[in-house]
């Protein structure tokens, strides 16, 4: 008895170590996940995960072993157990000595780490089925047509009953969110139609899994075994395709590696619950015949429906609770999808053990039950608009996810796959190119002001008051923007910062690797630096760290501290201090800083002080905002009392904006979409700027503040093709005009997303190649934006402009990528 | 057997209902060709190529963008325009035709077209100011002053944080009185 217990609990732990490995070395595959949450310790907890891992395996070991229970099985499954237990140990030894999981990098690598992972759930799996393999064999007696015909009508009633609970549960809450939300598209007329829409999705998934399980009942009449296992791969066919969408799309997978994750994850999974059913079924003699009846809820006769019906009630806050959860700390819908899921299986597993065999469906019934849903969801979805549903979604998860099953928009064309190919290059050497904005070797600059570039990581333009009127809370910004330039069509070249950087520094659109090194080549803010003989001041985050070039008189800021903790005042006080000791000895100083106050592991769980409050912004975001501008406001009044303000050039900008909580999405990872792609640029002048030309509403990009320099420095720069930036102050308007009427491509510095700007940062059309999707937005009067339909000019149009920079990097930089 | 069909009708369904893809892929070898030529200046030896393309897809957006960059790289003015005027039909007066196809005409000696051009352009995307902005200067260049600054006033409240409208403005006789 205690033997069977420790072995009951046993397994859940070996369970949890496996899966939990598996996901670390998951996540560690994704360039940016990696970059931005594993390497920078964003979760302590999880950082610990990974330095304590070489103990926690002896203790999974440890786990594994006793979980079978002594003296018990054939000698089959003891040699298995025992062969299993000694791998284990040998595995635990190595991992002690060189512990795997803190040094995984981003990668497939990674990827066959987490599959291999799994392997003790596998080996659990056989043991418990070599073990119940005699009462596998015994199960011969094929149902008889009644059984059969009254088991397939309770699945099929089953089926039904869960759609209509499902959409009822997700209906209330859907209403309950859009009480107070501003949605004039969804009248009640479209919102009816869009839930019978959600209906008729539902429908026509349960119709499906009624259709595959009775027609295997059929098929594989009599043979238990064969039915089993056919039922397995399905199950594990299901889930791995379901988790496929789910890591491809959060971790930027490409399909062949999201595949082979999910299978990996999948098939131990399903084959240690089956093996469990198996076991129980076989420790207990039970005289089963179906194996749907192994494997799903039997009914439970009369005296188990209250108890069933009790928690079927329970999935209503459940459903509610997940869908809170899901906005308060979701990452790329994964909580949000995997919440529907566990809400419709867990309803359909309660619907199905109250619901008893019945006698059965007349045929044209059930066949009638099975098609209309079909039909009915192309007449229904035909009559609204198409917008309708995309924004019924954001509110009703289940239209979100069911919508996605059975009315895919993703594609998965030459085109994409072209993309992916190009994205990352991890697989490809790729050697630095010569960045020269003026030519080499570069002569001294005619002026050296001192030279602030002031980078705040996820700042975005509309929450700083020179680029939305709305804004109250950034007075010092404002009062910077007044005696300055604002460019108020100001974007990213890379929505991330792990390429975002590089442009900025290279001036140009760069190959799309982390990181293409030697970088001193490329580095033409680097070059400028040294030209001008500015004595420098930098943070040394990871990418600094690894393309610049680092000198014995080099001024650190922010030094000892971990990247995540490089705090806008503290370095705007420290660069400050720094000013005051060293202007005086005459030399220029350069100095650069990109703070992480707004990382949005800090501002998803920030909180925001009592009394204040920030209507129609997210609160913590804009708390955080409101207290860097403060600090700007000292550190320019510190530049003032030192005489050294009139003397410096100031540039604010970001590395790339951020998704706030946006239609439930967060982050930047991946997206390109308005909120991410715009960025603030505002640069004041030094007093002795001469006299030059620009146009503030012409649209600028990261790419353009190197060149910009120079040119404000007394360069030239020379135009060299699409890629490079361009001075945004020039002898001439028309040549500043000009980039007006030109187009840009963007790309996400994490993943094959990329993006075309035109109409003067008046439209933003996206490819996003990881979901197989694209969207057109476009900039309102009040430059807030609306999402458009991708007509298929605007599509053909967009995919060659990116197909163009895609082909001139790989020109540039010499690439020959396969797709 | 009626399940059979049940699973055939919705397996079906559902296979058909999958995102539509383009009819012409520019990534095919051929394309590839035609785009390496035109990027590369080699206009004579992409011709053939993207016209017999554009006889295998008549309509096809890329294909017709294709030859608008090639008749220009060419020098060939008439073609040029002529291909344009088909992606104009085609596209609804997209961006791969506002403003190529009024600057075309405008080299061609044709400012009277390339005006209703521009004015076609505009009308067809009334909230793209740039648009305006094009349709403002060449109202501007044809000497038709009040009519610019209409248009450029209009272009100002789409975008009415734009100074170079403002300064587009005072250029202007009428703005220069105010």
């Amino acid at each position: 008895m205690m033997a069977r217990a420790v072995a009951g609990l046993s397994r859940p732990l070996v369970l949890l170590w496996c899966v939990t490995t598996a996901l670390y070395a998951l996540v560690a595959s994704s360039p940016f996940a990696n970059a931005q949450f594993l390497e920078p310790r964003v979760f302590e907890a999880v950082g610990r995960f990974a330095d304590w891992h070489g103990v926690i395996t002896w203790a999974a070991v440890a786990a594994f072993a006793a979980s079978f229970p002594r003296g018990r099985g054939s000698s089959a499954t003891v040699t298995l157990a025992r062969v299993s237990t000694v791998a284990g140990v040998l595995f635990a030894s190595w991992n002690s000595w060189h512990p795997l999981v803190p040094g995984l990098i981003a990668g497939r690598p990674s990827i066959f780490i987490g599959v291999a992972s799994m392997l003790p759930v596998l080996a659990l799996a056989l043991i418990d089925h070599l073990a119940a393999w005699a009462w596998l064999r015994e199960r011969r007696r094929p149902l008889s047509e009644l059984e059969r015909r009254g088991s397939e009508a309770r699945w099929l009633v089953s089926a039904f009953a869960t759609v209509a609970y499902v959409t009822v549960v997700y209906a209330l809450v859907a209403s309950v969110r859009l009480t107070n939300a501003v949605e004039p598209d969804l009248t009640g007329a479209a919102t009816s139609g869009a839930l019978a829409v959600t209906a008729a999705d539902l429908s026509l998934v349960f119709a499906g899994l009624f259709v595959t399980a009775a027609l295997t009942g059929r098929l594989l009449a009599g043979r238990f075994r064969r039915h089993y296992f056919v039922l397995l791969a399905l199950i594990a066919g299901g889930a791995a395709w379901f988790l496929s969408a789910l890591l491809g799309s959060a971790l930027g997978m490409r399909d062949d590696d999201a595949w082979f994750a999910a299978i990996g994850l999948a098939a131990p999974l399903v084959l240690i619950w089956g093996g469990g059913c198996v076991r129980r079924a076989a420790t207990r003699h039970q005289g089963l015949d179906d194996p749907l009846d192994l494997l799903f809820p039997r009914y439970g006769g009369h005296g188990g429906q209250k108890p069933a019906l009790v928690v079927l009630a329970g999935v209503v806050p459940l459903a509610a609770l997940l869908v809170f959860l899901s906005t308060a700390l979701d990452w790329d819908f994964v909580v949000l999808k995997l919440g529907v899921a566990v809400v419709c299986t867990l309803s359909f597993a309660l619907v199905l053990s109250v619901t008893p065999p019945r006698p059965g469906i007349g045929r044209i019934a059930a066949l009638t039950a099975c098609v209309t849903p079909l039909a009915a969801q192309g007449l229904v979805a035909a009559s609204l608009e198409p917008h309708t549903l995309e924004r019924y979604a954001v509110y009703n998860p289940s239209t979100y996810v069911f919508g996605a099953l059975v009315r895919p928009t993703a594609r998965a064309d030459a085109f994409d796959r072209f993309l992916r190919a190009h994205t990352g290059l991890t697989d490809h050497s790729v050697a630095p190119i010569d960045i020269d904005v003026v030519g080499a070797p570069l002569p001294p600059p005619l002026q050296t002001p001192h030279i602030f570039l002031l980078v705040v990581d996820s700042l975005r333009a509309d929450y700083l008051s020179p680029y939305n009127p709305q804004v109250t809370f950034t007075p010092n910004i404002a009062a910077l923007a007044a005696e300055g330039v604002t460019f108020t069509r100001s974007f990213t070249r890379y929505g991330g910062t792990g390429l975002s950087m590089p442009a900025i520094w290279a001036g140009s659109a760069v190959a799309h690797k982390q990181y293409v090194l030697p970088f001193q080549r490329m580095n033409a803010l680097e070059k400028l630096v040294d030209a001008g003989q500015y004595r420098r001041i930098m943070g040394r985050d990871h990418i600094t760290e690894a393309l610049w070039q680092h000198h014995s008189n080099d001024i650190e800021l922010d030094r000892g501290r971990p990247e995540m903790e490089f705090e806008f005042c503290r370095t705007l006080d420290e660069i400050a201090s720094t000013v005051a000791l060293e202007a005086p000895a005459g030399r220029p100083l350069f100095a650069q800083t990109r703070a992480l106050n707004l990382h949005v592991a800090s501002v998803r769980y920030g909180h925001v002080p009592p009394g204040r409050s920030y209507p129609g912004f997210q609160a913590p975001y804009a708390y955080r905002i409101e207290r860097m501008d403060g600090c700007l406001g000292e550190f320019v009044g510190r530049l003032k009392q030192l005489d050294v303000y009139d003397r410096s050039l100031i540039v604010l900008t970001s590395d790339h904006g951020e998704l706030t909580g946006e239609d439930g999405r967060w982050g930047h990872s991946h997206h390109l979409f308005p909120q991410v792609a715009q960025t603030p640029l505002v640069l004041r002048l030094p007093r002795t700027t001469p006299a030059l030309r620009v146009d503030p509403g012409a649209v600028a990009f990261s790419t353009d503040i190197t060149p910009t320099l120079y040119r404000l420095l007394g360069y030239h720069p020379r135009a060299s093709g699409s890629l490079a930036g361009r001075p945004l102050f020039d002898d001439s308007l028309e040549a500043l005009t000009d980039r007006r009427r030109t187009h840009y491509v963007l790309a996400a510095s994490y993943g094959a997303v990329y993006a075309v700007v035109s109409r003067n940062g008046g439209e933003i059309y996206i490819a996003d190649a990881i979901k197989g999707a694209d969207y057109v937005f476009q900039r309102n009067p009040d430059d807030t934006w609306r999402q458009s339909d991708v007509d298929p000019p605007r599509r053909a149009l967009g995919r060659l402009r990116i197909q163009r920079f895609v082909d001139e990097i790989a020109r540039d930089y010499r690439l020959q990528v396969r797709f | 057997m009626w399940l059979a069909l049940a699973a055939a009708y919705l397996g079906f369904g559902l296979v058909t209902r999958k995102g539509a893809t383009p009819g012409f892929d520019s990534l095919e070898p051929r394309g590839r060709h035609v785009e390496a030529a035109i990027r590369e200046g080699r206009f004579a030896e992409a011709l053939p190529a993207a016209a017999s393309l554009r006889t295998a897809y008549p309509n096809d957006v890329i294909v017709l963008q294709w030859l608008a960059e090639i008749h220009r790289g060419l020098g060939d003015n008439g073609r040029e325009i002529a291909t344009l005027r088909d992606l104009a039909r085609v596209t609804a007066w997209s961006d791969m035709v506002c403003p190529a196809l009024p600057a075309a005409l405008d080299r061609g000696g044709d400012p009277r077209g390339a005006l209703v051009a521009y004015e076609e352009c505009a009308r067809r995307a009334p909230d793209a100011a740039g648009r305006l902005i094009d349709l403002a200067d060449a109202q501007q260049r044809g000497g038709d002053l009040p009519a610019a600054k209409e248009t450029f006033e209009s272009a100002k409240r789409l975008t009415p944080l734009d100074r170079l409208i403002d300064s587009r403005l005072s250029r202007s006789p009428e703005g220069a009185d105010r």
